[in-house]
């Protein structure tokens, strides 16, 4: 399918205007936007009730309130709301947050198709959840990917601790597997133990086993 | 010659010199054990029992003056046997309410309850001797009821058992004094076995119990082994009295006359009066029984006229000073009320006050935090933001051309890295979720911090690792962890950072180390952002430390109270 009819929620004028540009670019015939959570929940009532609803929703997260007591104050909430009255809408957050919690509440939580974080790549990355969602996919943007995955932090497990301990005392591979199975620890296999260190050396950018014995002495890691 | 008159000499001198010794001792002798004697073995003494009563009477108002309590009513219990023997009935009621005022005005201790035991004992006597039984009953169930000590509870249950026959109730008396001879065989020898027993057959004898008589005689064979003329005038009378009602005219007439002629050796009015009455029962005169009959009711007038009026005195100053003391009472309460309400009022008043001081100093404190935030926020803005696109601008001033290749990448280059500039300024200003997802939040940030070139490595941790850490220690331990970061991202070029989590005892212990560039010691001085780790850490009671050098890392190790 193609998008004809999409709103866009953005509380900031030129960012409004600069989603609009694009999506004209994408030959869709109608655009509207919406600068606060309830006037944009207005409008995809009124669509609805006319017949005529919209198929896709971008919406900003954060929004500076305009009105004294808006009902909705965050994208979340809209977002929430919108897919409640019209559950086939497809929807896009658009956000400066690279938060995993937040990321993850709207994919697993809220069930948003698609979540893009704004940046240099912001407008390219756009196209492509577009593009996905046409096709009746999700998208996540690398920035938001990244943040998902935390690919940039390790998190060290006391078996992982144990293999360094053991490593850092002159235990081969099959003398620390032998020593598991004595101490019934598992995995304890030659194999797993090998793949281990393996992960070990690949998060620690050590290209040798010594090498990365000595990064996580000098980290007082072990 | 002279040496054995020397000798002797010497020897005289000793001699002299120890009686003389003997005498100053027997002269230190109390008088009060004389009067004493006088009062209780009046047959073994030669001062008279009157000269005694009136040694004691001047005693007692002595001690009273001295207000040593305790040997004033010692006192007053030698008068009121004292008075008590010598017929003063009155008197030795006196002395009874006396002690027992002195008494009421101290704290029941096992002293002050032994007192009463005995007064009370004492009193009841006074009180069978005008014949007000009820009274006489009263005390010594008061006396039984406060005595401790076996001795206490046998002589008010003697005395009791012997009301009872007075008033003929034989039954009672049966009982009272077979539980009183229960318990005086468990003592040996003691003086009062044979009255009891001799009260316990006599009470009997009354109710046709057999084996009676055997107990009133035995007992008087043993009152006859002691001589004791009381005990043994009692005896005959008891048994004259059973051969009357037995009607054994021939042994009665027998024990009448003992009964007589002991009374006429003993010196007491009391009994040759009682021996008399049955001199008249025996031989039936009327003009002998009219005597007894009016003499029995001018001596219960007698005592009756003056009796009570010790007694009433008592109870009304008694009631009086409860009237006072309830009063007292009554006005402590009231101060109590009124101390409690005043007490109250001040409280409320006080925590008021430090309420809205409180609230004011919370204010200002909050405002004097939001200025600093403002401040730093403003600098942070002017510093990072405002330099960056001033940069950029001045750069692009100076060669347009070459910021327009391709497409104009390099504008957007530096504008991007403006643009992440200014979303880290606003991450560290937005709030961190403290509860039950910390630990998920502290991951985000350590990964917000990594990228491809540097890897952040923690241990991982229990779920409920942060469960017992307060809201505010959390907090702080996140702004410090992004402070150190940040530090990292600016100076270190740190390829790995660790940053581990360790719970001892009650302690959280936290480590971070980096392989990044280091930095000398005297450096870290001017550094604000470790300046405001060490003050964060402060906040929450903790330490910090820091470890670096030139190219050898980056570590800090902090400690707080979970």
């Amino acid at each position: 399918m193609t998008f004809t009819k999409v709103l866009i929620a953005e509380d900031i004028d030129i960012s409004n205007e600069g989603i609009a540009s694009k999506l004209s670019a994408l030959d869709i015939a109608q655009v509207e936007q919406s600068q606060s959570c309830d006037n944009a929940l207005l409008k995809i009532k009124r669509a609805l009730h006319d017949g005529e609803p919209f198929q896709l929703l971008i919406s900003d997260l954060s929004f500076v309130s305009h009105t004294p007591e808006p009902k909705l104050t965050s994208g979340q909430e809209l977002i929430t709301e919108v897919k409640r009255i019209q559950p086939n809408i497809k929807t896009i957050a658009f956000s400066v947050w690279n938060k995993q919690q937040i990321i993850k509440e709207l994919i697993e939580d809220i069930k948003a198709d698609a979540y893009i974080c704004k940046g240099l790549n912001g407008f390219k990355e756009l196209t492509k959840a577009i593009n996905a969602l046409a096709k009746n996919e999700t998208y996540i943007c690398p920035i938001a990917t990244a943040s998902l995955q935390r690919k940039n932090v390790f998190e060290l497990t006391e078996y992982e601790k144990q293999i360094l301990q053991l490593t850092a005392k002159g235990f081969k591979q099959q003398d620390i597997s032998d020593y598991f199975k004595s101490k019934n620890i598992t995995p304890n296999s030659r194999r797993s133990i090998e793949d281990h260190l393996s992960k070990l050396r690949d998060n620690f950018n050590a290209s040798t086993t010594p090498q990365l014995i000595y990064l996580a002495q000098s980290l007082e890691l072990i | 010659m002279k040496i054995k008159y020397l000798t002797s000499l010497f020897f005289c001198v000793c001699f002299l010199n120890n009686i003389n010794k003997h005498l100053n001792a027997q002269a230190k002798v109390d008088s009060t054990n004389l009067y004493y004697n006088a009062i209780y073995f009046p047959h073994k003494n030669d001062i008279s029992i009157y000269h005694a009563t009136a040694f004691f009477e001047k005693e007692a108002l002595k001690l009273i003056d001295k207000k040593d309590t305790l040997k004033a009513i010692r006192t007053y219990q030698y008068l009121i046997s004292g008075y008590l023997k010598t017929e003063k009935v009155f008197e030795s009621e006196v002395a009874a309410v006396n002690a027992f005022m002195l008494l009421d005005n101290m704290s029941l201790d096992s002293i002050v309850r032994v007192k009463k035991t005995r007064i009370s004992n004492q009193l009841g006597r006074i009180y069978r001797r005008i014949k007000d039984y009820d009274s006489s009953i009263d005390y010594y169930n008061i006396s039984l009821e406060l005595a401790e000590g076996i001795l206490d509870s046998i002589s008010a249950l003697n005395n009791l058992s012997t009301i009872y026959i007075d008033l003929k109730n034989y039954n009672k008396a049966a009982s009272t004094a077979e539980s009183c001879y229960n318990k005086i065989l468990k003592l040996n020898n003691h003086d009062k076995k044979n009255t009891v027993l001799d009260n316990l057959g006599y009470a009997q004898s009354k109710l046709k119990t057999p084996g009676a008589l055997e107990k009133m005689q035995l007992a008087l064979s043993s009152r006859l082994k002691v001589n004791d003329l009381n005990g043994i005038f009692t005896s005959y009378e008891h048994i004259t009295n059973y051969y009357i009602d037995t009607k054994n005219r021939e042994m009665a007439l027998h024990y009448m006359n003992k009964a007589l002629a002991i009374s006429d050796s003993m010196n007491s009015p009391d009994s040759r009066y009682k021996a008399l009455q049955l001199f008249g029962t025996l031989y039936d005169n009327n003009h002998v029984n009219e005597l007894i009959h009016l003499g029995d009711s001018l001596h219960a007038d007698r005592y009756s006229n003056q009796s009570k009026y010790a007694a009433k005195k008592y109870s009304l100053e008694k009631s009086e000073k409860e009237a006072v003391q309830n009063k007292l009472l009554a006005e402590e309460r009231q101060n109590e009320k009124v101390l409690a309400i005043i007490g109250i009022g001040v409280m409320l008043f006080a925590s008021i006050i430090l309420f809205f001081y409180y609230k004011q100093r919370n204010k200002i404190a909050k405002t004097k935090e939001r200025h600093k935030t403002e401040q730093k926020l403003s600098k942070k803005v002017h510093d990072e933001v405002g330099n960056d696109v001033f940069y950029l601008m001045t750069q692009i001033q100076s060669s347009p051309q070459k910021f327009l290749d391709k497409n104009g990448l390099k504008i957007l280059d530096g504008l991007n890295d403006i643009y992440s500039k200014a979303r880290d300024i606003s991450k560290d200003y937005t709030s961190v979720n403290t509860g039950s997802v910390f630990n998920e939040e502290l991951l985000t940030l350590l990964n917000s911090y990594g990228t491809t070139q540097t890897k952040i490595i923690t241990s991982k941790i229990e779920p409920d690792f942060w469960q017992s850490v307060s809201k505010d220690k959390k907090e702080q331990l996140y702004r410090v962890l992004q402070e150190l970061l940040t530090n990292m991202k600016k100076h270190s070029d740190a390829t790995l950072v660790a940053i581990t989590f360790l719970k001892q005892n009650r302690n959280i212990i936290v480590k971070y180390a980096d392989n990044g560039k280091g930095a000398l010691k005297s450096e870290l001085k001017t550094n604000s952002g470790l300046y405001n780790v060490e003050n964060r850490i402060e906040s929450i009671n903790g330490t910090i430390t820091f470890d670096t050098s030139p190219n050898n890392g980056f570590k800090a190790e902090l400690t707080f109270m979970a």
